[in-house]
């Protein structure tokens, strides 16, 4: 079992305060999505709890070990995060991409013991990559690329996988292919946080929706609970239509265009 | 980039290719004194006197020079190759954080007050240990906390240092010939002794950018990503810089400032191998080597007897090979 834990937590960057007063707790086997307008601080608290970024006030614990208490490597063997914007781009094979996630395991200095080589050949499995260990990076598809990082990220070995953004550029069949794997982690007994954009794929894969506004989190709660047209409404400013789907049966969220927008 | 037997294969045939050159480094020259004689010189038990003539030619002038000049190039090439994956840059060089500007000082202020020459291959090095010393230094001062602002640092530690050189160049102009022979960099006349002083303290250099590979593969992936890893960040910053400085302020001390090299083999080497710099780094070493001592036989025989400044050739070579490079779409 794991936890974790965002207590009263305050942060942002030189001069501008992003987040402010945020508590969320987070538990093994759920996918849990983050929704919010653009620079609501989606990033920002997940940089946070990746321990990437000190916390102005409040502590962010990983099963009651304040984070900012342990090294970075104690925290990346624990904590993988993975920002869709920072695919890697340079000309090295997709192995050895994903070697560098064994850094925190093996030390940075030593060479990769068999044990590690497992850990990367079982992360490549796993996102459905062992075919293209020994191909160039640079070759692969967005969706591909996407894969690679999420590789790295499964080759730390992390009890919470944290993830920025996994469905940006990509088309349906990657979003799926994606956001079904994070699932399976998630079931497998990995923390998993997800910043989403698409709140209809929150609806369809996550297990609670945090939403980021205003500064804060603030509501959390299973989808059903926090896909309302009032809660959406109020966070992106916009009006939005909240429908059932007629064959998922699951929450439909989407924007209203301002020339239909008379008769609500 | 490639198959890891694929690249074993490519660093196979670099390491073939240095010997190659290295072989005709030792062959070529203003007398021609062929493989065979080479081999005479060493084995041939009653040696005449063409055989210890050319036996001096050979073990006590071409073969220090070529071995320096290959060392040089390696030292230059991996010191390049891990100041590019460090700063992201496919431009930076060995002397980007100012141990150009540092050597060039040390080196001027030793012609000027005309110490000879041991003290000017001794100030260079300290110039061009105590620039970056100096980059470094003012960096955490400033604070910028990443090598995008380090790189700047760099950048204004090396004109201020630079602007000195002008002056002592200014205010010495019969030193001026010699200052700006050094400037151009040259491996004329050196020797065994030289190759002994210089090739410890470039082998730790290398080795130990060699050893910062990981790391270096992190960092040039992006701070935020290596910081994700639990990288820590300022100590392998720090680690890389004080490693391919040594590399690079070594190799500036025994040949003065040799450009291009370092800028280009990294280059060729990533075409190679990738970036990996595992394999980039042994990679880079090698093309550099190669690339030095067929520049520095050119040198030497081109315009025989005379000789050109070796900084010379590479430049002049290495720019049009850039240009090359980048129509290819290999930066």
């Amino acid at each position: 079992m794991t936890e974790l834990r965002a207590d009263g937590v305050s942060a942002g960057y030189p001069g501008r305060t992003v987040l402010q007063d945020v508590d969320l707790t987070v538990r093994t086997g759920e996918l849990l999505a983050l929704i919010g307008p653009n620079g609501a601080g989606k990033t920002t608290l997940l940089r946070l709890l990746a321990r990437q970024l000190r916390p102005i006030v409040g502590a962010v614990a990983l099963d009651g070990i304040s984070l900012w208490e342990q090294s970075s490597r104690w925290v990346a063997r624990r904590i993988a995060i993975t920002r869709s914007d920072r695919v890697t781009e340079r000309p090295v094979t997709v192995q050895e991409a994903v070697s560098l996630g064994r850094a925190p395991h093996r030390g940075w200095l030593l060479p990769l013991r068999e044990e590690d080589r497992d850990a990367v050949r079982n992360a490549l499995d796993r996102v459905g990559l062992e075919k293209h260990a020994e191909r160039p990076v640079t070759e692969l598809s967005a969706g591909e690329k996407q894969r690679v990082t999420l590789a790295r990220a499964l080759a730390q070995e992390p009890r919470v996988l944290l993830v920025d953004e996994p469905t940006t550029h990509l088309d349906l069949r990657y979003q799926a292919e994606i956001l079904d794997r994070l699932q399976e982690l998630a079931r497998g007994g990995m923390v998993v946080v997800a910043a989403l954009h698409d709140l209809n794929l929150a609806a369809l894969w996550a297990d609670r929706i945090a939403i980021v506004a205003n500064g804060t989190v603030s509501a959390v709660g299973v989808p059903e609970e926090i896909l309302t047209a009032d809660r959406l409404e109020a966070a992106y400013e916009t009006p939005v239509s909240v429908s059932r789907h007629p064959d998922l049966g699951t929450l439909c969220v989407t924007p209203v265009p301002a020339g239909t927008r008379r008769g609500r | 980039m490639a198959a890891t037997r694929v690249k074993v294969r490519r660093l196979l045939i670099l390491v073939s290719l240095l010997c190659s050159a290295i072989i005709t480094g030792v062959v070529v020259g203003a007398v021609w004194i062929g493989p065979a004689d080479v081999f005479h010189t060493l084995f041939r038990s009653e040696p005449d006197e063409a055989d210890r003539v050319a036996r001096v030619i050979v073990w006590d002038l071409r073969l220090p020079r070529v071995l320096l000049a290959a060392l040089v190039g390696v030292g230059l090439s991996a010191s390049g190759a891990a100041y590019q994956g460090l700063f992201r840059n496919p431009l930076a060089e060995p002397f980007v954080i100012g141990s150009a500007s540092g050597a060039a000082l040390g080196a001027t202020l030793a012609i000027v007050n005309n110490w000879s020459y041991v003290p000017v291959t001794l100030a260079a090095f300290l110039g061009a240990v105590g620039a970056v010393a100096i980059t470094y230094t003012c960096d955490t001062v400033v604070r910028s906390e990443s090598s995008a602002g380090l790189l700047l640092t760099g950048v204004a530690v090396g004109t201020l240092l630079n602007a000195l050189v002008w002056v002592l160049m200014t205010w010495n102009d019969r030193e001026l010939a010699r200052i700006i022979g050094w400037l151009m960099g040259s491996l004329s006349g050196r020797g065994w002794a030289d190759l002994a002083r210089i090739a410890p303290w470039l082998a730790c250099g290398t080795l130990g950018v060699w050893l910062l590979a990981r790391p270096l593969d992190a960092l040039a992936e992006g701070e935020e990503a290596a910081r994700g890893l639990g990288l820590p960040i300022r100590t392998a910053i720090g680690l890389v810089i004080a490693a391919a400085s040594l590399a690079a302020a070594s190799a500036v001390a025994a040949a003065g400032i040799i450009g291009f090299v370092g800028l280009i083999a990294p280059h060729i080497a990533r075409r190679l191998v990738g970036e990996s710099h595992a394999w980039l780094i042994p990679a880079s070493g090698l093309v550099g080597a190669t690339l030095m001592v067929l520049a520095d036989t050119a040198a030497r025989t081109l315009t025989a007897p005379t000789e050109l400044p070796v900084g010379v050739i590479t430049a002049a070579l290495g720019g049009p090979f850039f240009l090359y490079l980048i129509s290819r779409r290999g930066v």
